[in-house]
């Protein structure tokens, strides 16, 4: 459990990070938060020769909060964000996720770009931000690009960034008042077990399940039901979904959890609701 | 009183948070060197040789040491089976077991050496578990080894007990209770991992080491390398925790072969992943079978213990023996058969754990007497209380009496649990009593109190000061016997060239032996400063010592000039008063060849709610009493008992070593979740039974470890009384609960 040696660069501007990121090839990593890549290369899974630390590049370090979008940067804490009052009163639910990620060193340090690009399937914020239809955008030698978090993530560990291509900000739009959203997870060693997100509002519903497969899955029959306000229904959709892509021996227990876990993230949502006034309500209790 | 008995703050404490304390990992000696080893990634193979000479070319490198660098020395270590060599020697017996040592000038050669040492190891068929084992004749871990029984040649050792005709017994009951439970491996979690500087010169080997037990680290080392006893100094510092992970050698052998082949100081640091391939706790298998008569009474209990030891014997053997001695539990049951097996398997070696050998077994006994309890339709308590020994009764066949009013604890706890109140929906409430013989059977201890001419005292003690307050305890003892106050009070840590011998801070022992010796030490100092009161001022009665003053009745006066008018020398030639004192706990008596010297006794109740729904349990509230007979730092007991209770719940709710084909899967604290704050009862809270009726200094017993012993049963007793549903597998994982509760489909007949 030591770190192989490398070689720290510190650019100051993005144009110096990709230059850097062209250089080096295959042999550079962008370290932000080092939450995860520090971890990994202590472990012998990893071992870039060159670590690129993106923290001093101002740009990165926003977190801009408007009426209908967060613009969070890619430098931008999850200890950030769990205290930012602007995003405590557009989107809490997003707070009260990112305050429950591993613990307060870890959230000093990590960042919510970077837990992203590492593609974790127990990530927290992924089945979250799915739900929200956030999107990343990125910066690379093509120039700048924007991705749904959806198409973002492609696999365990794995992402659309293209070779010297960096997450530079995740947009995630502000639900408006006639939305429901709510977020639970259920955590038995160190990552989540499995997590899901639900999200209706006037143009449909999400839901996403997390934690269960290598990415973030949407569960499209589990969406039909809540559009109709069936949430039995939506646990059943949701639970059969595990079930069928879930080969591994116990898949019965987490398909069950999955749908424990929509009833529960509906009721925190439809609960988060009725206590703002004016804000939608359910028509039909699950 | 005036300093026993309180809450004195540690002597260690300041030092300990602000980061001061120096622990084995921070020795630094001139000329050292940095060893990293290089461990096995097979489980179990023919080592047929080690292929160095890469790694020898390495930057930095001084040198790359296997067995074959030492025929001549002796490299068996283990307690009662020494089986384990400090390298392999010609097979590989699990993943991890250290195969070469490579020496360098950084740790960072060290370690990149170390990935180019080539072991060629010819693969055998593993024995994943002791079930695997047993059932393999024709495949023999240790086949150099004399087996005590040829049909069964993995086992490492058998033990067994027996009073009265269980057979008979069981025959004759109109109710045998009959099942089996499971106990899994776990891992200590010392936050400090080991870690060991040794050093050759011509005064001998002298070594630095967080250990447990410095003077069996001692005679480990004298025999391994043939150098007598007084040329060996092995010195603890700090340790960083260790809850059995640091007793008899661990890393000091093979630290010590490393410097001597470099031919310099070599200091050796594990990561907690290596630390995870040491040693842990006996994974268990109980099958208990209990006879109930017509009156409701216990009439004979049979067990069967099955201790999977892992690739060496530690100190499994041992285990396997205090084991089935302590399933006999602490009930009047006139029949008695244990058998403990301490089995071998291509596991990592399994050894001392804090409780060695009980939790294992309270968990069988106490699951079976309340799943009898709820059978007969009484309460789980009552049912207890009316089969408890009584204080003075032997726990079993001639060992000493009861020195506990056992169904008198049990009964405290309940009430503070609020037991027969009635119970929120959706909870439940369990407990569980613990009894394990302390202090560790036959045992030595030596101690020297000083008191120098300006009223200041050295107490020089071989408790290892393994975070759980021995250091301030001791100076408690010595403070109170001499009248002195604790400030002027200096405990020296272990060092066996400096500290008189002690057998090992272990066993919840420390108190009862060290503390005796220190109390009898101090007592004998005490004696010749009142004897040269008595000489010069003609009175000694009541004397205190009041910083560097002597205080007798109404006259003050500097010690100095009493110890000069008493030996009739100048103050700069007086020395000191010194005294040494020991205690010991004899052999020749009692089932296990020496009685117990007390009985550490834990009592657990919890309150749990099982969220039906996910299977997960949130523990309410708990209650543990310890009975400590007199709390010399009640601060410290309660700290004792709570930190036993927490690491108890972490093998009854979360943890669990997980092997396939014998390799560690879960080997990480990433994967290995171990209690936090979060998983802390809802209310908890500890209390300490003091009746001043130990074998210690002012009635004290040891504690420590009487926390942990009942946890699990209580847990899962309440969990049964939530529910109604019996589980006899830890830990009790939500996925194993939600199982569990799931209503059982009807069987198509």
């Amino acid at each position: 459990m030591r770190l192989p040696p490398f070689t720290l660069h510190r650019p100051r501007e993005l144009g110096e990070l990709l230059e850097l990121l062209a250089r080096y090839g295959d042999d550079a990593a962008v370290y932000m938060g080092g939450t995860e890549l520090l971890l990994i290369m202590k472990l012998g899974f990893a071992e870039p020769g060159h670590l690129v630390d993106a923290k001093s590049i101002p740009e990165l370090g926003e977190l801009h909060v408007s009426a209908d979008r967060l613009a969070i940067g890619a430098g931008v804490t999850h200890r950030r964000i769990e205290r930012h009052h602007d995003v405590q009163r557009a989107l809490p639910v997003l707070v009260d996720l990112e305050r429950r990620i591993a613990n307060v060193r870890v959230r000093n340090a990590g960042t919510l770009g970077g837990n992203l690009c590492f593609a974790e399937p127990h990530s927290d914020p992924a089945t979250l931000l799915t739900a929200l239809d956030a999107e990343v955008e990125l910066a690379g030698p093509a120039g700048r690009r924007r991705l749904a978090v959806a198409d973002f993530i492609l696999g365990a560990l794995s992402t659309a960034l293209d070779p010297g291509e960096v997450l530079t900000h995740v947009h995630v739009p502000v639900p408006g008042p006639d939305t429901l959203v709510g977020y639970e997870r259920i955590v038995f060693t160190e990552r989540p077990a499995a997590t899901v997100a639900v999200v209706r509002g006037p143009a449909g519903a999400r839901v996403v399940v997390g934690a269960l497969g290598p990415r973030p899955m949407r569960v499209p029959h589990a969406e039909m039901r809540l559009v109709e306000d069936d949430i039995d229904a939506a646990v059943e959709a949701t639970s059969s979904a595990v079930a069928d892509t879930d080969t591994e021996p116990g898949a019965d227990y987490r398909a069950h959890l999955a749908g424990v876990l929509l009833r529960r993230a509906w009721s925190a949502a439809t609960a988060n609701a009725l206590s703002v006034p004016g804000a939608a309500a359910p028509t039909k209790q699950g | 009183m005036r300093v026993a008995g309180r809450s004195e703050v540690r002597l260690d404490i300041v030092d300990k948070v602000t980061g001061a304390a120096r622990y084995a990992s921070d020795a630094v000696v001139p000329g050292m060197a940095h060893a990293a080893l290089v461990r096995s990634t097979v489980g179990h193979g023919v080592l047929r040789g080690v292929d160095t000479a890469v790694a020898l070319a390495a930057p930095g490198v001084h040198c790359v040491v296997t067995m074959a660098d030492f025929p001549d020395v002796d490299p068996f270590y283990g307690e009662w089976v020494r089986d384990q060599p400090f390298l392999a020697r010609d097979r590989v017996r699990f993943i991890g077991e250290p195969v070469a040592g490579v020496v360098a000038d950084t740790e960072e050669h060290a370690h990149a050496a170390a990935a180019l040492v080539v072991p060629d190891i010819e693969p055998l068929p593993v024995l994943g578990s002791a079930v695997e084992s047993l059932a393999a004749a024709d495949l023999v871990i240790h086949p150099d080894r004399a087996s005590e029984d040829p049909e069964l040649p993995n086992v490492c050792y058998r033990s067994s007990f027996e009073y009265g005709d269980v057979d008979a017994a069981l025959a004759e009951a109109t109710y045998v209770h009959d099942a089996t439970y499971t106990f899994p491996a776990v891992y200590h979690y010392a936050m400090e991992p080991h870690a060991v500087l040794a050093t050759w010169s011509s005064d001998g080997l002298d070594v630095i080491s967080g250990t447990q037990q410095p003077f069996k680290v001692r005679a480990d080392l004298a025999r391994i390398f043939n150098v007598p006893l007084g040329q060996v100094r092995v010195r603890a510092p700090y340790v960083g925790g260790a809850y059995g992970s640091k007793g008899q050698s661990k890393y000091e052998p093979v630290t010590a072969a490393m410097a001597r082949a470099a031919g310099r100081p070599v200091r050796l640091v594990i990561s907690i992943g290596d630390a995870f391939h040491t040693v842990s706790r006996h994974h268990a298998t109980i099958r208990m079978r209990t006879g109930i008569g017509p009156d409701g009474g216990i009439v004979g209990r049979d067990t069967v213990i099955t201790y999977d030891t892992g690739a060496y014997a530690d100190k499994g053997p041992r285990v396997a023996r205090k084991g089935a001695y302590r399933a006999a539990g602490p009930y009047r049951i006139p029949n008695i058969r244990s058998v403990g097996l301490s089995v071998y398997s291509n596991r990592v070696p399994a050894g001392a754990f804090r409780g060695f050998s009980t939790p294992q077994v309270v968990w069988a006994g106490e699951s079976a007497i309340d799943e009898i309890a709820r059978h007969l339709g009484v309460d789980p308590l009552g049912y207890r209380r009316q089969h408890l020994k009584r204080r003075g009764e032997p726990f079993l066949g001639d060992d000493s009496p009861l020195d506990a009013d056992l169904a008198e604890g049990l009964g405290v706890t309940a009430e503070a649990l609020g037991w027969g109140s009635s119970v929120p929906t959706g909870r439940g409430r369990g407990l569980a009593v613990g009894v394990k013989d302390g202090g560790g059977g036959a045992a030595r201890s030596e101690a020297e109190v000083r008191l120098h001419p300006d009223g200041s005292v050295e107490v020089l003690a071989a408790t290892s000061e393994l975070g759980q307050g021995a250091k301030t305890v001791m100076g408690q003892i010595a403070a109170e016997v001499l009248g002195c106050q604790l400030a002027d009070v200096q405990v020296r840590l272990s060092d066996t060239a400096v500290t008189p011998f002690d057998r090992g801070t272990n066993a919840s022992r420390s108190t009862i032996g060290v503390g005796a010796a220190v109390e009898r030490a101090a007592e004998g100092v005490r004696r010749q400063v009142c004897q040269a009161a008595e000489e010069v001022l003609g009175i000694s009665e009541g004397l205190i010592l009041d910083g560097s003053d002597i205080v007798v009745g109404e006259h003050r006066q500097p010690l100095m000039e009493l110890v000069c008018a008493s030996r009739k020398l100048p103050p700069e030639e007086i020395g000191a008063y010194s005294a040494t004192g020991f205690s010991g706990n004899p052999t020749g008596s009692g089932p296990l060849g020496a009685a117990a010297a007390f009985y550490e006794v834990g009592y657990s109740a919890a309150e749990v709610e099982v969220d039906p729904e996910t299977g997960q349990v949130r523990i309410s509230r708990f209650v543990s009493a310890a009975d400590v007979g007199f709390a010399i730092n009640p601060a410290a007991c309660e700290g004792q008992d709570e930190g036993a209770t927490v690491m108890g719940i972490g093998h009854t709710l979360l943890e669990e070593l997980e092997f396939v084909d014998g390799e560690l899967v879960n080997g990480t604290l990433v994967d290995y979740r171990v209690p936090r704050t979060t998983d802390l009862p809802d209310d908890f809270r500890s209390i300490l039974i003091q009746n001043r009726d130990g074998p210690g200094p002012f009635g004290s017993k040891g504690a420590g470890e009487g926390g942990l012993l009942a946890v699990a049963p209580a847990i899962a007793n309440a969990i049964a009384d939530a529910t109604g549903v019996r589980i006899r597998e830890l830990p009790l994982t939500p996925e194993r609960v939600w199982r569990a509760i799931q209503p059982v489909e009807p069987q198509e007949s």
